[in-house]
């Protein structure tokens, strides 16, 4: 079932988009970090955990909206408002209907922070390669 | 002082984005979405320029003059950080607008980063040319 205008799919895109950019980016932060030695391969360890983390905590964004099988179980840490976009059929529930939307939250500021991150690290390589 | 009242309230608004939500009113969930992949698209281009100043660390030759190959990479590595930043706050802040139904946030920032990448570009053509004369 299509809801108008597509706004929760097309946002689905957009942070699949974003976590395909972010895997780019570790990939070429991991490849400078290998060619620098014991210092090196701690940094694109930390790279790719961090990395692994993100992926990990943005899947419900990148998979499409939250089911709504069960509307009794929050699905996770997202506090007041129940947020599901009602594609199936609704099991009867004394809640009134939950607003259209997956907005992501906490993730946000933290994946701004993270591709902070990787620029730092990208800079703290850059500068050891010229000590 | 007021620097750091205004840097903390930033900080506030980023790494709590729920308490944007104390703010106005629910609007359409449609302006929500709508601005939070306008931040994706701004965090790519973030993303983007840092592995352009990856990119430039791994693959470019040495350049002529020294460390010039790593300024470039560090110059847009910063880049790319800033405008990952700025997109957090724009985020914020035009989340705010909308629910409180005021006016968006008005931004310089796209102009100003289109104008240092043209530079950047112009300067890397200025630099190609003067190699390829310089070589013959």
């Amino acid at each position: 079932m299509t809801e108008p205008g597509r706004q929760v799919e097309r946002t689905r895109l957009a942070w699949r988009r974003t976590a395909l950019a972010m895997t780019v980016v570790t990939g070429l932060l991991v490849r400078l970090a290998l060619t620098e030695g014991t210092a090196g391969v701690l940094l694109a360890a930390t790279a790719l955990l961090g990395w692994a983390g993100l992926m990990f905590l943005l899947r419900p964004w990148r998979a499409g909206p939250p089911p709504r099988a069960a509307p009794q179980t929050p699905r996770k840490a997202a506090p007041q408002a129940p947020q599901a976009a009602p594609q199936t059929p609704r099991a009867a529930t004394e809640r009134p209907p939950a607003p259209l939307t997956t907005s992501a939250g906490r993730m946000l500021p933290l994946i701004a922070f993270a591709t902070v991150g990787y620029a730092g690290l990208g800079v703290l390589l850059v500068l050891s390669t010229l000590g | 002082m007021a620097i750091i009242g205004l840097v903390f309230g930033a900080l506030r608004q980023w790494f709590d984005p729920e308490e944007v939500r104390q703010v106005g009113s629910t609007p359409d969930y449609r302006f929500s979405l709508a601005n939070e992949r306008t931040f994706l698209a701004w965090l790519r281009t973030g993303l983007a320029l840092i592995a352009g100043g990856l990119g430039v660390a791994q693959f470019l030759p040495p350049l002529r003059t020294a460390h010039l190959r790593e300024a470039i990479a560090v110059a847009l590595l910063l880049l790319g950080g800033a405008v990952a930043i700025r997109a957090v706050d724009h985020w914020a802040r035009t989340e705010r607008a909308i629910r409180l139904g005021r006016e968006l946030p008005a931004s310089r920032f796209p102009a100003v980063l289109a104008l240092v990448i043209a530079v950047g570009a112009a300067l890397l053509v200025v630099a190609v040319l003067v190699g390829a004369l310089e070589s013959r």
